[in-house]
């Protein structure tokens, strides 16, 4: 029985560690084009630690993959939850910022997010590190900032109708200067119009 | 002045239109439900591209070359001894030590290294690969690695011959034998060679590496 047992746990493999990280597959985007000069709120990004063991993972900026559009200088993304420390199996919110220095160029910005996982350096042997990246896109446009931040969407609406209401006040006008009169003729009630020359009656 | 009012009350109606017309969008928060709108809450699967690696750390062993004095079967020895983390070619699967499992929608797995650190803190070994334009390609004889440089190499059980790894993330050609394509709970295993520098003279016996592999969302 002992050497059954002894069998059975010289044979049964140890616990395998692992180290493994995850990021959110849908890119991060900012609702609406950038302005240079601008600081805005990206969406969080989402992390996971697929591994057995903590990890503290960090975010880097970095462009891996081809593709259209600007890089994104590291500067510009502000990444607020650097090292957060993640249960295995459990998954975490980075909370991340954009500022668009007033000399950016207009156009598509495109980089990737990358979530390394802690793999810290061991003397002696050959470290296996996890990583994860998604994509992180926006425009910046030349518009000036103006007023638009504090006038509300329905603004444009009632200017578009305002303005149609004063188009037709002045087509108005213009035609009653003009001499052009809509006549309005009433029928006196209970009388029937004359019949058409055509019509017979028995 | 009675003009003067009915002016006023269009203004209101074409803002109020406005505000109608305009809908949800811009500064205003949405209101509360309305009677008779019902909403329903439910989950949905969420959708992450992760790559694990097992078992995380290991060990460099089957070394081997260097020449006379300096040749050594239990460390890297000079000039450009070697050590392996599995071994090539491969003949089994226990010969392919690491595991690499990607999860997630259809994506790429890129691979990449660090530059060998010692213990001690001194010069480091500087990864080098071919030389294909790059800054970091090895200078020592045979295109082999020079004076503290080093080469990483990867392999898998699909014939392809090792990839040399460079310090920025490329496709991990033996992750999906030839391609880096990856799907959904796609495995490989793998395994990996050292070779050490030409000669250097940092005094460390304790060298360390860090190879990193990358999941990535398709283009």
């Amino acid at each position: 029985m002992l050497a059954a047992l002894a069998a059975v746990w010289w044979a049964a493999p140890a616990a395998q560690a692992s180290v493994g990280v995850g990021v959110q597959a849908a890119p991060v985007r900012l609702s609406g084009a950038a302005r240079a000069g601008q600081s805005y709120q990206l969406p969080a990004l989402a992390v996971i630690n697929t591994g057995s063991q903590p990890e503290a993972i960090t975010v880097r900026v970095q462009r891996i993959m081809p593709g259209p559009g600007r890089a994104v200088p590291a500067t510009w993304v502000h990444i607020t939850g650097q090292g957060v420390r993640v249960p295995p199996h459990a998954e975490a919110s980075i909370p991340l910022g954009l500022s668009v220095p007033r000399s950016a160029k207009p156009g598509d910005y495109l980089t990737e997010l990358v979530a390394y996982g802690s793999a810290a350096v061991r003397a002696g042997a050959a470290h296996l590190g996890a990583a994860a990246a998604t994509k992180l896109e926006f425009r910046v446009t030349t518009a000036p900032a103006g007023l638009y931040w504090f006038v509300p969407g329905w603004a444009g609406w009632a200017a578009l109708w305002l303005f149609l209401l004063a188009l037709l006040a002045v087509a108005g006008t213009a035609a009653w200067r003009a001499g052009l009169r809509l006549r309005l003729v009433r029928s006196t009630a209970g009388r029937r119009p004359a019949d058409p020359p055509w019509s017979r009656h028995a | 002045m009675r003009s003067w009012v009915w002016f006023a009350v269009a203004i209101l109606v074409v803002v109020a239109i406005g505000k109608v017309t305009g809908g949800s969008r811009g500064a205003d928060p949405p209101g509360p439900a309305h009677q008779g709108q019902l909403t329903i809450h439910f989950n949905a699967i969420t959708t992450f591209n992760t790559v694990t690696i097992s078992p995380s750390d290991v060990q460099c062993g089957h070394y081997h070359g260097g020449k006379y004095p300096n040749e050594s079967t239990n460390t890297l020895g000079q000039p450009n001894g070697m050590c392996s983390v599995g071994l090539y070619p491969v003949k089994k699967i226990q010969d392919l030590p690491i595991k690499i499992t990607y999860s997630g929608l259809a994506g790429s797995v890129l691979i990449k290294s660090g530059n060998a650190i010692p213990a001690n803190a001194g010069t480091e070994w500087r990864l080098c690969g071919p030389h294909n334009g790059e800054k970091s390609f090895c200078t020592g004889p045979e295109a082999k690695p020079g004076p503290y440089q080093f080469a990483v190499k990867n392999f898998a059980g699909s014939g392809l011959p090792p990839t040399t790894l460079t310090a920025y993330p490329v496709c991990d050609y033996q992750f999906d034998d030839g391609s880096c394509s990856a799907v959904r709970t796609q495995s490989q295993q793998e395994g990996f060679d050292i070779i050490g520098p030409y000669w250097q003279k940092n005094p460390s016996t304790t060298w360390s590496v860090t190879v990193t592999w990358i999941a990535v969302p398709a283009k």
